[in-house]
């Protein structure tokens, strides 16, 4: 068979099209097991001009010495300088965001349209003030949000918003705690370690036959530790016979319709447990002391609620003594907490499409394997293979934690009134003062009545204005 | 024509001049905060915008049973440390001042004023060590060689309060020592000489001479030390954190400031307590400057 002269033409236009679109649709192989694209085409290919000003906080701008490992370790200058080698018509602007007073600065960054990307420790307020681009548009045209762990996405304090279901914030390095054992003391004791995924009954009944005096060495012993500034809360949702804590619902998107209840029978025996565990705390847990040890060779301390900082640990070369668990689960086989460091872009950002593609870079494989690399940061992205276990033996057992999370989130009411009045009635409590839980939760329901009361009228006078 | 009608030479002028960037530094950073923070006080505020709210947050604070709390802690060790720190230094700056050598006289000021130079988040460090709550601490190891039971200094709230005294009582003794010191120096050598011959004891002469002498410098110490004990923060933060631990012992109203303003970022609720501290302080001030008028 012969095709005619102008036919040729065609049939060849017409295999040259098929090609280029398979080839444009095929994947390159490099991301096995990723339903997200591609993260090595983040941008790579589209011309980028202008200006991105990203507001940073907690990492240095210039390459220093990272004071928790004591080892050198890059600004995030250097994260940009091969995204910029690429870009050559890009430029960034960084903004150092002081820790002490880094709301009033994000505001006044997005009120005075002055910053693009920031780094943020939760995006809700800032996105019920309609200061955030929701991300989900530019997720779907990159088919980016797969690459991340599902679980995160339940986060509506930082990453996707309660009220609209938008994506408010791209997740970072990984942020979460879970349970650490002292194997060496249990085995003193001949008691069974705790499972990879312990109950908090499991917890409460091996604390308490580990209190005392260690039949081995002699030493005195307590059975766990946790620190009340810092994570009581998170126990009222393990110590609720696995149902996690209920307390209404929150309305992210105006506190004022929230319907909130901490006046149950259910966080009334919680606190009660907190009270009734004492004698397995070593004395001065209240302020931070008596788990000096942990992490050394002379510790005393069996089990760790809430911990996650491993650095003592890996120092002295301990990590096969000090077992990490995979978190406390409820009934549903879910973990309290586990989370990321949240990145977000303003919403009257003037170079979207750079900010986007700078948003992508530093969340996406090359920024997070750069905050692991000189950070020690845990990536949330999935198919993170840069993470290694002799770098940190620790990191599948935390991975766990935040892919299996639940994500307890509490109203701020929390942190300014509720977890401080716990702290305050345990310690009465145990230093045998005068306490009544009863009347006390019966106030403190008030407290969070007349809260939320507030918040209905400010949400008003802001609708109303 | 402008200079006639302020009635101000040019000499004036200048010295006038001079003064600006101070006057210009105290109306920036002083004046216009504290301006400010009153505006801020009467709005549901998040540190940049604000909802009106009137007097609500002066309310709320009010009628917070936190806020008396914080107050009464505040009242308690402020009390405790004026009336422990006040008498020590003052007999340690008489001591010290009787010391004729003046070189041993220099080694004494420098040692009582060695811990002020430390930080008090490294004083607090230092004596949460210190004051371990087992045997394990040296306060309770020395309580173990007189066959006391080791105590939770800083740890129980019935002892918390007085410990962070005792800790605040060493850190700020030198200071004390040190305006003392210059009360005492300037006072008249004659006095005392004259008293000598009258045939007065040294007592005597402390009671009646120094004492009475020392009147303004006083009462600089106790407005001085009732205005910073309401701005307790640093140690009782370090030591019990935003909570005020052991058993909110040991939470001030700075601590209340503070976890409205930078937990929750209620800055509304922060500055209205800011104002009602600031009221309380006054009152306190007007109360010692009416106490010392009347013995004047």
């Amino acid at each position: 068979m012969t095709i005619s002269q102008p036919y040729k033409a065609w049939v060849c236009i017409a295999i040259c099209s098929i090609m280029l679109v398979l080839t444009a649709c095929g994947s390159n192989g490099g991301e096995k097991g990723t339903s997200g694209s591609n993260p090595n085409a983040s941008g790579s290919e589209k011309e980028l001009s202008g200006v991105v000003k990203i507001a940073v906080l907690g990492f240095p701008l210039d390459d220093g010495i990272n004071p928790a490992t004591g080892r050198e370790a890059k600004g995030i200058k250097a994260l940009f300088e091969p995204f910029l080698a690429d870009h050559p018509k890009l430029s960034i602007d960084y903004i150092e965001v002081p820790q002490d007073d880094r709301k009033a600065k994000w505001q006044a960054l997005l009120l005075s349209n002055s910053v693009d990307i920031l780094f943020l420790d939760a995006a809700i307020d800032f996105y019920n003030q309609g200061f955030l681009m929701p991300l989900d548009d530019y997720l779907a045209k990159d088919n980016w949000k797969a690459n991340f762990m599902e679980s995160l996405w339940t986060d509506n304090e930082r990453l996707t918003s309660g009220a609209d279901g938008k994506v408010m914030g791209m997740p970072s390095g990984i942020a979460t705690s879970t349970v650490v054992y002292d194997k060496q003391i249990f085995e003193d004791y001949g008691v069974e370690p705790l499972s990879e995924k312990p109950t908090a009954d499991e917890i409460l009944e091996k604390a308490k036959k580990l209190t005392g005096i260690n039949p081995k060495t002699g030493q005195q012993t307590y059975g766990m530790t946790y620190n009340p500034k810092g994570s009581s809360h998170l126990n009222l949702d393990i110590f609720s016979d696995g149902q996690g804590v209920e307390y209404g619902t929150i309305d992210w998107g105006n506190f004022g319709n929230s319907q909130l209840n901490f006046n149950t029978p259910a966080i009334k025996k919680s606190l009660q447990t907190m009270i009734d565990m004492d004698p397995y705390l070593p004395p001065g847990y209240e302020i931070g002391r008596g788990s000096e040890n942990w992490g050394k060779e002379s510790n005393n301390v069996a089990i760790c609620l809430w911990c996650n900082n491993m650095d003592e640990v890996l120092k002295n070369n301990l990590s096969d003594r000090y077992v990490m668990t995979k978190g406390i689960r409820d009934k549903n086989d879910k973990t309290t907490w586990g989370t990321a460091r949240v990145m977000s872009m303003a919403k009257d950002s003037s170079n979207p499409t750079a900010s986007w593609e700078v948003l992508k870079y530093l969340t996406g494989p090359e920024g997070q394997k750069f905050m692991y690399d000189n950070y020690k940061e845990l990536p949330s992205w999935k198919n993170a293979d840069w993470v290694k276990k002799e770098d940190n033996p620790y990191a599948d057992q935390l991975l766990a934690v935040v892919q299996d999370t639940k994500n307890q989130l509490f109203p701020p009411i929390m942190f300014s009134t509720i977890r401080p009045w716990m702290a305050d009635i345990i310690s009465r409590a145990i230093h045998g003062q005068k306490y009544d839980i009863d009347s006390e939760l019966a106030q403190i329901q008030e407290k969070v009545d007349k809260w939320v009361e507030e918040q209905k009228a400010i949400n008003a006078q802001k609708s109303g204005g | 024509m402008i200079l006639k009608k302020l009635n101000l030479s040019n000499k004036n002028v200048v010295g006038y001049l001079f003064l600006l960037p101070l006057i210009l530094g105290v109306l920036t950073f002083s004046l216009y905060p504290i301006i400010e923070a009153f505006r801020i006080s009467l709005y549901h505020h998040n540190g940049v915008r604000g909802v009106w709210a009137g007097l609500s947050n002066y309310d709320f604070i009010l009628h917070d049973s936190t806020f008396w709390r914080a107050l009464r802690n505040t009242f308690m060790m402020g009390i405790m440390g004026l009336g422990i720190g006040l008498p020590l230094s003052f007999i340690v700056a008489s001591l010290v001042n009787s010391i004729v050598r003046p070189g041993m006289s220099m080694l004494f000021k420098a040692i009582y004023f060695l811990p002020n130079v430390t930080s008090t988040i490294a004083a607090s460090i230092v004596f949460m060590l210190l004051f371990y709550p087992t045997e394990k601490g040296i306060a309770n190891s020395l309580l173990n060689v007189f066959g006391l039971e080791p105590l939770g200094w800083l740890s129980d709230p019935r002892y918390a309060q007085i410990s962070v005294i005792l800790m605040d009582t060493w850190h700020g003794l030198g200071y004390s020592v040190l305006i003392w010191l210059a009360g005492l120096q300037s006072i008249s050598r004659d006095l005392y000489e004259a008293a000598e011959v009258d045939g007065a004891k040294k007592l005597q002469q402390w009671l009646y001479i120094t004492i009475p002498s020392m009147k303004p410098v006083i009462f600089f110490m106790v407005v001085m030390g009732t205005i910073n004990a309401f701005k307790r923060f640093g140690e009782v933060f370090v030591i019990g954190g935003p909570d005020g631990n052991p058993g909110g012992s040991l939470f001030t109203l700075m601590l209340y400031v503070y976890r409205y303003g930078f937990y929750t970022f209620d800055f509304g609720k922060a500055a209205a307590a800011s104002y009602i501290i600031f009221i309380i302080i006054l009152v306190f001030t007007l109360l010692n400057f009416t106490a010392f008028k009347n013995k004047d």
